[in-house]
């Protein structure tokens, strides 16, 4: 979309994201007509000691924007430098998007873990919080070993979700009665919040129940009816509550209220807010995944709705600790492509944990870090896929998505594009034909953060190439009878003529396409084989070039942990694959 | 581009300002400006005790809206253990229930007594020698001392004080059971790594009042936590060696009284610390605490393999990145280590120590 006839609107932005560990900023100005990113810088967020000012690490990454691109933004007493001035310095608007503070802690009351705990937990991870504990039905502990409980997890907020409305649970009740018990035997300081997101029908009484022992806050039913779920209301309070309780105790955070045009905004709320508006302009599925050091996001929007998956307990830093039990650690030893002793690979999770920012400095260590993403991803998405009620489609898949959008270091900035498509292909292990896209200057948030004060944004700057296109991606359900081929495909480029090829079961064939490059593909999968659109049904796809072009997975789906019938040992089969990707 | 290094903070005669405060509300017991040791209370409060859930109306078989009729004491009521609570006549039988504990009958709710232990007291120690230098309202003190301030990388969650004991000669060495003689008692045990628990618990008997080595394999972190002696790591896990400015630093300090502070439960959490008070000659000054950028001639602590552990000074900052082996390409600093050799670095696998 063109600037013209907006001129006397314009504005430049310098949007700030306050990561755990890392502070980034993004100056967006106007050139020839349209907004673009003029740069971004990066410093070690600083909320934390020895430092306790998160303005301090946000005007050393200005500094450095400033050195990267010549433009003064502060002053010499270090105050941002606004409206522009007729030099050029200064910047119009401030805004900024934090993932900074301590996650929320919770615990979750419900009855049913398949429904109302499950709608409870979708609320609840719409916002930077841990799930300490839940009781349910299931429970099998007695009423003093969940008091207990509350009093030694002391969770921030206890969310109760429960009874479909209309009925009249006692069984709700008698958890409430444990939480008051709970709640009473605690300091009146140190008593959790409680949502009640319940049934609304036993609101009164609740309220009753625990008027005197905690603040209560009300929210709609979270699970109205067995098959349906109304998150919102509660995402709502949630949200107000982590801002409260977390966001405000950020020290430094009232400099950059002062310098900020806007309220700042969960940078998970942003990044999903981006992910909607992909949706909407793609109007089809699409999905985002952001492996950070303290958090992993997992966000899935189609026109007509958003989910958002927030773990502060997956990431690529003090996550990490918890990660090192047997079972995550036999995952990660199984995406390597080489042997490696279990005691050192506890010990470098426990070493990345001290130390999040670092980075590999060999190949072994740079395959290890991938292999510890692919298994941080991989829970992330088949946890978000169970809530979410995905596992509910016959083959177990991830449902069919149009577009994937990835960030977070490791991600984004792995060497080789065929690393960066292995994470992503092994960890989410999704199925149909999908694009793959990276936010490789990692502005996303940003552009989340100031979509809704100027729409305008948003849209010129991913028009104008801000995500790289890594490629387009294949993968095919169902296996084609012994010795036969997957699928037969055609391609009509204009740039390097027709071609047909046959595709062999069980591995990854490339077709490079250069940034650019347009053509039209059609796939005939065999009868057994299904695209998308049916087993045996045709597809017909018209893709772009990208960093890797083409890539199709004919793996399987789970993918195999071991060949049937041949000797190679897993290693040597991640390391074949990693070779086929050319990572 | 990232052109920041971590940090961590080794040094000699500075002003330490440190926060110690109750997680809660309570009484505050020194004054401002008075002297106070590593054991002194600085501030307390009550803790509740635990609880018991008497199951009343369900022991006695009658419905839970009656049950008050069957108490024997009043809520709020102190109690001492086997005090009649509960009981219910039948024509030929009596049944009754005594409180398993002393107490307070705390609440009678839906058919249940709820009965809460004596409350304990929850104290914060000084766990330094130094004066109060001002007052948290309500909560506890900022102490301030001079003297050494090594900032740790982990610690198992444990406070003391105590006198350095070195107990090898290298930072590299380890700490071994036969190192462990009476002169251990009450002191703070100092070696390049631990490898097992076996040593730890020897040195638990031996009535150590702490441990800090430069590493601990990763797996030992639960055992070590069991074991209860405070155990600060100043570099990693693994089998690295303590960082060579810091083990001089300990050597140096052998026989001062050596405070270890967890840091991890206040508001704000901060990295463990060894905190050494010193008498001082001359001013000391406040740490700077600002963020530093990587600069030639600074001392730096290598955080990854193959150099993972290393001391070297910087030589030549980039401001490009540069290739690494496995492809990564990443602004970072020629270093030069001990042995002479000088490598590239990333700044992000760079700690400015000093």
């Amino acid at each position: 979309m063109s600037g013209q006839g907006q001129e006397q609107n314009i504005r430049s932005f310098l949007i700030a994201e306050c990561g755990r560990v890392t502070t980034t900023v993004a100056l967006f100005d106007v050139a020839h007509g349209t907004y673009r990113l003029v740069g971004n810088a990066s410093a070690p967020t600083t909320a934390r000691a020895p430092w306790q000012d998160l303005q301090a690490g946000v005007r050393e990454a200005i500094a450095q924007l400033t050195e990267m691109t010549g433009r003064t933004l502060l002053t010499d007493r270090g105050d941002l430098i606004r409206p522009v001035q007729l030099n050029g310095t200064g910047v119009d608007c401030f805004s900024f998007s934090i993932s900074a503070a301590e996650p929320l802690t919770a615990v979750l009351v419900a009855l049913l873990d398949d429904v109302s705990l499950a709608s409870a937990r979708k609320a609840l991870q719409s916002i930077y919080a841990l799930e300490l504990d839940h009781f349910s039905l299931t429970d099998e502990r007695n009423q003093k070993e969940q008091i207990a409980s509350l009093l030694t997890k002391k969770p921030d907020i206890v969310l109760v979700a429960g009874g479909t409305e209309g009925g009249a649970d006692e069984r709700v009740m008698h958890l409430i009665e444990t939480i008051e018990i709970g709640a009473s035997l605690q300091y009146i300081t140190e008593r959790p919040h409680i949502v009640y997101a319940g049934n609304s029908h036993l609101r009164q009484r609740t309220i009753n129940l625990l008027a005197d022992t905690a603040p209560v806050h009300i929210a709609e039913n979270v699970r109205p009816t067995l098959d349906k779920d109304n998150i919102f209301d509660a995402m709502r309070i949630l949200g107000e509550l982590y801002d409260e309780f977390k966001l405000n105790e950020l020290p430094g955070l009232q400099g950059l209220l002062e310098w900020s045009d806007y309220p700042p905004v969960p940078s998970a709320r942003a990044f999903g807010g981006i992910i909607e508006y992909l949706a909407a302009l793609h109007k089809d599925h699409v999905l985002g995944l952001d492996l950070g050091a303290n958090s992993a996001i997992f966000v899935s929007a189609d026109p007509r709705r958003v989910r958002l998956a927030v773990r502060p307990d997956l990431g690529m830093g003090p996550p990490l600790m918890a990660l090192a039990e047997k079972s995550a650690m036999d995952d990660i030893l199984s995406w390597l492509p080489m042997e490696m002793d279990r005691e050192a690979l506890r010990d470098y999770l426990y070493n990345k944990a001290l130390h999040p920012h670092t980075v590999p400095m060999s190949q072994e260590e740079l395959y290890l870090e991938q292999a510890i993403a692919r298994v941080l991803i991989r829970r992330l998405v088949q946890d978000a896929a169970a809530d979410w009620g995905w596992n509910d489609n016959s083959a177990g898949h991830l449902p069919p998505f149009h577009l994937l959008v990835i960030r977070g270091h490791t991600l984004t900035h792995a060497p080789r594009p065929g690393q960066v498509m292995s994470m992503v292909l092994d960890a989410l292990q999704p199925t149909g034909a999908f694009s793959v896209v990276i936010d490789r200057y990692g502005i996303l948030p940003a552009l989340g953060t100031i979509a809704a004060y100027e729409p305008i944004l948003p849209v010129q700057v991913l028009e104008a190439g801000a995500l790289v296109k890594l490629g387009t991606v294949v993968v095919p359900v169902g296996q084609p009878p012994p010795n036969q081929r997957v699928m037969k495909i055609k391609i009509d480029a204009a740039q390097t003529g027709n071609l047909q090829m046959e595709v062999e079961p069980r591995g990854l064939e490339i077709l490079p396409l250069s940034p650019g490059e347009k053509v039209q593909i059609t796939l005939q999968p065999q009868r057994q084989v299904d695209l998308g659109a049916g087993p045996g049904h045709k597809r017909t796809l018209t893709i772009h070039g990208g960093a890797m072009g083409l890539v199709i997975d004919t793996r399987g789906r789970p993918i195999p942990a071991t060949q049937q019938g041949s000797e190679i040992s897993r290693s040597e089969m991640v390391q074949s694959w990693l070779q086929d990707m050319g990572a | 581009m990232h052109i920041f290094a971590g940090q961590t903070m080794i040094q000699n005669s500075v002003i330490i300002r440190r926060e110690r405060s109750l997680s809660r509300a309570g009484e505050i017991v020194v004054r401002l400006g008075q002297d106070v040791t590593p054991v002194q209370v600085v501030a307390r409060a009550s803790q509740r005790g635990d609880f018991y859930v008497i199951p009343a109306a369900e022991k006695l078989a009658v419905p839970a809206q009656e049950i008050e009729k069957y108490v024997l004491v009043e809520e709020g009521a102190a109690i001492l253990k086997g005090t009649p609570l509960l009981r219910k006549k039948g024509l030929f039988s009596e049944k009754q229930f005594f409180a398993p504990a002393d107490g307070v009958l705390y609440a009678i709710s839906h058919g249940r007594l709820i009965l809460q232990q004596t409350p304990d007291l929850l104290e914060m120690r000084a766990m330094l020698f130094g004066r109060v230098y001002s007052l948290v309202p309500n909560r506890g003190v900022i102490i301030e001392t001079i003297g050494s301030l090594i900032q740790a990388v982990w610690c198992s969650g444990r406070e003391g004080s105590g006198k350095l004991l070195m107990m090898v000669d290298r930072p590299e060495e380890l700490l071994r059971s036969n190192y462990i003689d009476a002169s251990a008692r009450g002191a703070i045990l100092v070696a390049g790594r631990l490898d097992n628990l076996e040593v730890l618990n020897r040195a638990a008997e031996g009535s150590a009042r702490g441990v800090i080595v430069g590493s601990v394999p990763a797996a030992l972190v639960s055992g070590i936590k069991e074991i209860g002696l405070p155990v600060f790591v100043t570099d990693g896990f693994g089998d690295r060696p303590m960082a060579t400015p810091l083990f001089s630093l300990l050597q140096q300090l052998e026989d001062h009284e050596a405070c270890l502070l967890d840091n991890s439960q206040f508001n704000r959490p901060g990295r463990p610390e060894i905190i050494v008070p010193l008498p001082v000659e001359g001013n000391a000054e406040l740490p700077d605490m600002s963020l530093k950028r990587p600069q030639k001639g600074q001392q730096v602590r290598i955080l990854q393999a193959p150099y993972a552990g290393q001391v070297g000074q910087i030589v030549t900052v980039y401001n490009r990145a540069r290739l690494l082996d496995n492809g990564l390409r990443l602004p970072g600093a020629d270093i030069r280590l001990v042995d002479g050799q000088v490598v590239y670095i990333p700044y992000l696998n760079l700690d400015l120590i000093g």
